[in-house]
Formats: structure tokens, sequence, C-alpha cells
């Protein structure tokens, strides 16, 4: 299986993700320059951290009309599996793969630390490892990262059980200062209805090797790659 | 801007504007569908769009 990595001028984890997958997973993984307009080939997509079109106008706003988001939003409408990581996530959420919008952080300062997250959901790809509502160790670094959506769409989202990760205290438990951003029901990470598009603010990217100060990050692609493996045929 | 001197002021607003220049007067459908997809996120912001 191979795995595209996409990136935009300005995303600045597309390094971080290759390596994640290529020396912590040793899968395949390529870049896809953002003036690409294909996906054929790969498996699955990442779109990466970083400050894509120097988030001018609004964070993801422009990346989310890049020729390669084009094929990104095809395959994605057709089931291919996509994760949206820091900025990736809110391109995700601009180009409508995702709903709700990604805000300044409630304390107005970028938040640059470790947090604890709870996997809300093991129906999705990405988490398909992780069952018995698992806590995880991983960065965050955004200063637009505090998850909003209107009040209907955040009670289709908890219905549909499309919450996937939320900021927790160590012991997993949902309180105010675990989260670092002042999203709504400290939310950290959402899918998608169909399941396969997931979007997150943590840097599972960063944290693949204990050298890193936690692995836990390597579980999220382990997942991808263990549910994906027995359909591919390469 | 009490203290500055401006005690009757009722209310403030910040906020973005974002000005466009036409030689020819555009597409208004093509204007709105712009405003919506790219120059604003209507999941967090209004716009308003005026000519002068």
């Amino acid at each position: 299986m191979k795995i595209a990595v996409v990136q935009f001028p300005g995303s600045n984890c597309d390094q971080d993700c290759l390596r994640a997958l290529t020396d912590g997973l040793h899968i395949q993984a390529a870049y896809l320059w953002h003036k690409q307009t294909s996906v054929s080939g790969f498996d699955a997509v990442v779109l990466p951290g970083g400050f894509s079109y120097g988030d001018y106008l609004r964070c993801g706003a422009i990346a989310r009309f890049a020729p390669i988001m084009r094929d990104v939003i095809r395959a994605a409408n057709e089931g291919m599996p996509v994760i949206g990581i820091c900025n990736g996530f809110q391109i995700l959420c601009e180009a409508g793969l995702l709903p709700g919008a990604l805000i300044r952080n409630q304390s107005l300062h970028f938040v640059c630390q470790p947090v604890w997250l709870r996997v809300e959901t093991c129906e999705t790809v990405f988490t398909a490892n992780l069952e018995g509502r698992r806590i995880l160790r991983m960065p965050v670094a955004h200063g637009e990262g505090s998850y909003f959506a209107d009040q209907s769409t955040l009670a289709k989202l908890e219905s549909n059980n499309q919450v996937v990760f939320r900021y927790v205290d160590e012991y997993g438990k949902v309180t105010p200062e675990s989260n670092p951003n002042g999203s709504l029901h400290n939310i950290a990470g959402i899918c998608n209805q169909a399941r396969n598009v997931v979007g997150m603010m943590p840097h599972p990217d960063r944290a693949w090797d204990h050298k890193l100060g936690s692995d836990d990050g390597k579980l999220l692609f382990g997942s991808l790659v263990e549910t994906l493996e027995p359909f591919v045929s390469r | 801007l009490k203290d500055l001197g401006l005690g009757t002021v009722d209310s403030v607003r910040v906020g973005k504007l974002m000005e466009l220049e036409f030689k020819t007067a555009p597409d208004g459908s093509k204007l709105e569908e712009v405003c919506r997809d790219l120059l604003s996120n209507p999941v967090i912001e209004d716009y308003t769009i005026r000519f002068s």
C-alpha cells in the first residue's frame, strides 16, 4: 500500500508525516505536490499540518482550492481514507469534507504543548485498533484549533458517534482544564458520516517514536495499515 | 474611546473589509458564490456585498 502526503506551499509537517509513515511504520509513502491533479496510485491521503498558502484569508481557505484537492475530494467521496492533521483538519473543514470550522484559540495564544486524547470511537480506519476509549499522548501546536459548529451540527456529530478524539486529563476525564483551545465539547478530532475522512488538531506525526516523547501516533497509522492491507493488491 | 473624548459612542465593530475593483461589473451570482465559498466561511462568518 502507498500513502500520499500532500504538500501545499507553507506545509511544514509534510516531512514529519512522511517519516512517521516510512521510518515509523515502514510503509510506502510519497509526496504529492499541490499542483498535481490526481491521487491515483495511492490508497490513502494525508493532509499535513503547517500554514498552507500562508494561512491568508482563513486557515485552509485557499488550500481547499488547490488543484490536487479536487481529486482528494472526489476520492474521499468515493471512500478513500483521508486524514487531515492540524492545518489539514482546517483544510478538510473548509473543503466541506468535514462539518464545522476551527477558529482562534480561546486564549488568543498559539498553543504548543503535549495533550491527552481519548479515542471516542474505533469505527474509523485510523482508530480501528483502539478499542476501549484508549488515552493517547501527543502534542498540539496551533493558533486556530478551537472547534466550532452550530448546535444542530454538534448534536448530529455526537449522536452519529463522529467525535473521534476528545481532549481529556491524564485519567481520561473531560475537563475544561484539559481543553487547550476552547473547542466545543472538548473536540480534538472528528470524522465524516461515511467515517473515511478524519480531521484532528493534535499531531500523531510528531509522536511516533519514544525519542519524540510518545509513540502513540503510530497507533493511528498502524490502524490504517492493518485495516487497508487486506484490500490492497500491491 | 471614552477616555479619548468619544463618550457618545454606542457600539464598535471590528471586522474584515475586502475591496474588489472591476472595470466592468461582475456577474452577481458569481460574486455571491465567491463570497460564500472563498472570501467568507458561512459556518463562522456573515457577509454583505456593497457596491460603490
